[in-house]
């Protein structure tokens, strides 16, 4: 069940396409919690997962891994991805590994 | 008499050498070389005509006699130098260089698959390759059922995605 919706956009020459971010309810599998998101990039839309020990951890995780998708993506390293401003971020918190990325407000997650 | 390899509990009588001589009936051929004087074995019968000798094995590879791909294994022993000037034969040589460099070159290869797979500092990793080390470490995550182990999962995957080295996936029991 979708539960939380994000829209970017990736100007382009002044065309812009929308980047839906969403997310699912985390799922019980048992040994684990499961948490299902996508990013909807132009060309193709990137599903994935994160999990954790309850729902919780795998919500804040998959948060954490669409930020790592995102920053990683050769929209944002062009330029011209983008949330509310360019350049400001996305709200999505980012692994401990490369926080350095963060760009704009996101530098206050 | 009977072979000295037939013959275990009895004494085995060493074969005696006999002179070998182009005048055998009487063992003496005056126009047999000597060993000059001042030197060792002055005076000596040397080589040629009826002097005692022992002659020595023809030189042999000590694998000689092996089965081809034994011949291989065997091949470099201590003491031996490969190259193009030592008794190998050199379709064995050869053969050994083959497996050899192939060996070798498997191993680069292995290593660099590995440390590719690992994504070293500025290398790009297809984002498929992070998501399969991220499974990998879900399945242990699972089995530990361990908070800080999904915590450390997400942290590998994001490193990964940036080509950057990636920690390992330590974490503590719950």
């Amino acid at each position: 069940m979708l539960i939380l919706t994000r829209m970017l956009k990736i100007d382009s020459a002044g065309h812009e396409a929308e980047v839906p971010i969403k997310l699912y309810l985390p799922v019980n599998l048992g040994d684990h919690w499961q948490c299902e998101y996508e990013i909807g990039w132009p060309d193709n839309t990137r599903r994935s997962k994160a999990d954790g020990v309850d729902s919780v951890q795998s919500l804040l995780l998959a948060l954490k891994k669409i930020g790592a998708d995102i920053y990683t993506s050769e929209a944002h390293k062009s330029g011209k991805l983008i949330w509310e401003k360019r350049g400001d971020g996305y709200g999505f918190p980012l692994p401990a590994g490369i926080r350095d990325l963060y760009e704009g407000s996101d530098r206050f997650l | 008499m009977q072979s000295c390899a037939s013959v275990v509990s009895r004494q085995c009588a060493p074969k005696k050498i006999k002179p070998r001589s182009s005048h055998r009936g009487h063992g003496y051929d005056p126009n047999q070389p000597r060993v000059p004087k001042g030197h060792t074995g002055g005076g000596q019968w040397t080589s040629t005509g009826g002097a005692p000798t022992i002659e020595p094995p023809a030189a042999q590879p000590p694998y000689a006699g092996l089965p081809e791909t034994m011949k291989v294994a065997a091949g470099p022993r201590p003491g031996i130098r490969l190259g193009p000037n030592t008794p190998i034969p050199p379709d064995v040589w050869e053969e050994w260089r083959r497996h050899a460099t192939q060996g070798i070159k498997g191993l680069l290869d292995e290593w660099v698959r590995f440390f590719k797979g690992r994504a070293g500092e500025g290398s790009r990793v297809p984002k498929d390759q992070c998501d399969a080390l991220y499974d990998e470490d879900g399945a242990i995550c699972r089995a530990a059922r361990s908070l800080p182990c999904w915590e450390q999962a997400a942290l590998r995957y994001g490193n990964c995605i940036a080509g950057r080295p990636i920690p390992p996936l330590g974490f503590g029991g719950r």
